[in-house]
């Protein structure tokens, strides 16, 4: 191809040439001619200008050559050039049916969805009523569970708050008892009474040699006045 | 630090003990020793005197050899509260009375009984009472008696670490245990 190119190209320069020759040489006639008729004096009527049949016989070679070489050189590119566009658009018209098929399928669908709309309403209806069944189940089963867990808490609160309150009479109630107790053994106390704690204390503590345990015991007025022992000697 | 200082509070006593041991005297060094720490309780001037690091050791002699002949005829005992002076140990002398004495005490086979009563006791009684612990302990019994009207009415007797206690605050206190309970 490069090598046709390049003598097209070359034969191509030659008929320049040569076309330019021819038109070099056409001026300098009529210049020539131009001068001779100034020459003869401006009085007479110019005459019509003559075909010359061998020139222009030159120019249509020329212009057959070219349009030969043309179609020699061109012919072959122009064909490819054809055949491909042609590929082309052969190539564009299958998407079109491709896309054009894709679309109708589409269109399809969505007419069959919209046949199904009102039972696809439906459904959706339906879940989201099924959903707020279960929701509501729920929620109703967390605050009844809610609601136990507050009464057993509130129950255990009542009832360490009543134990509370018992031993807290209790230990007032004691505290009473004692504290009356003291006041009336204070008052009542004598010197005898002084007396026999003594005695007491001195024979529990002389007498077996063992005195009683420390805390209660079964026999209260005789482990009320004997005397409580710690530690050893 | 306390018991680094009855540590070294029964060194000395024991010091001196085996001494009055040795020589038949434990008692009456005893005694003198139990006069001097007296002295030394009651005496704020002798203590500010003996313990001021202001005055020279030999000033603080002076003023001891001058004091102890009339507290302490036995010359071991002064000779000991000097040499305590030197050690700049005087400050303990009364934790060395006592660490003196529980020993005299164990070596004579005798304890002391702190004896708390609501009333004071007349005579009879303390001895009665002394004559029940001597019963109880199998030992000879000192009494050191004392007088809490807290107690209501009878007596807590404490020898060693035992404790008898006979108070009617005691029983109260039970009975308040037992209501409770």
């Amino acid at each position: 191809v490069i090598r046709r190119l390049a003598a097209a190209g070359l034969l191509a320069a030659l008929l320049a040439l040569g076309g330019a020759g021819a038109a070099s040489a056409a001026p300098e006639d009529q210049r020539q001619e131009t001068a001779e008729h100034g020459q003869a004096g401006g009085g007479e009527p110019e005459q019509a200008p003559k075909i010359d049949a061998g020139k222009l016989a030159m120019q249509f070679l020329n212009f057959a050559i070219l349009v030969g070489v043309l179609v020699f050189f061109g012919r072959k590119p122009l064909r490819q050039a054809l055949q491909a566009r042609h590929e082309q658009l052969k190539a564009d018209l299958a998407a079109a049916a491709e896309a054009r098929t894709a679309a109708a399928a589409r269109l399809d669908k969505q007419n069959a969805r919209l046949a199904s709309l009102e039972q696809e309403i439906a459904d959706i209806r339906a879940g989201i009523k099924e959903e707020a069944e279960a929701e509501k189940a729920r929620m109703i089963a967390a605050a009844e569970d809610r609601a136990r867990r507050i009464q057993e808490e509130t129950a255990f609160v009542l009832d360490q708050q009543v134990k509370e309150a018992q031993a807290q009479l209790k230990r007032e109630v004691a505290e009473m008892a004692v504290r009356i107790g003291e006041e009336i053994v204070k008052r009542s106390l004598t010197g005898a009474d002084q007396q026999r704690m003594l005695d007491s204390f001195v024979n529990e503590v002389a007498g077996d040699g063992a005195p009683g345990p420390v805390g209660p015991s079964t026999d209260g007025a005789a482990a009320a006045r004997r005397p409580q022992t710690r530690g050893t000697v | 630090m306390a018991a680094l200082g009855g540590s070294v509070s029964r060194r000395y006593a024991r010091a001196l003990f085996e001494l009055g041991v040795a020589r038949g005297t434990f008692e009456q060094l005893g005694q003198e020793l139990a006069d001097l720490t007296a002295l030394w309780g009651t005496s704020t001037d002798l203590r500010r005197a003996l313990e001021n690091p202001v005055f020279a050791r030999s000033e603080k002699r002076a003023v001891l050899e001058q004091l102890l002949p009339k507290v302490t005829p036995s010359p071991d005992v002064r000779k000991f509260v000097l040499l305590l002076l030197d050690r700049r140990r005087i400050s303990i002398l009364p934790s060395i009375a006592r660490a003196y004495r529980e020993m005299a005490d164990a070596h004579a086979g005798r304890v002391r009984a702190q004896v708390i009563s609501a009333q004071p006791l007349s005579p009879a009684e303390t001895d009665r009472v002394r004559r029940s612990l001597e019963q109880r302990t199998g030992k000879k019994v000192i009494l050191d008696l004392s007088v809490d009207p807290s107690l209501i009415g009878g007596l807590v007797a404490r020898v060693g670490d035992l404790v008898l206690d006979g108070s009617v605050r005691t029983q109260l206190a039970t009975l308040r245990q037992r209501l409770l309970n």
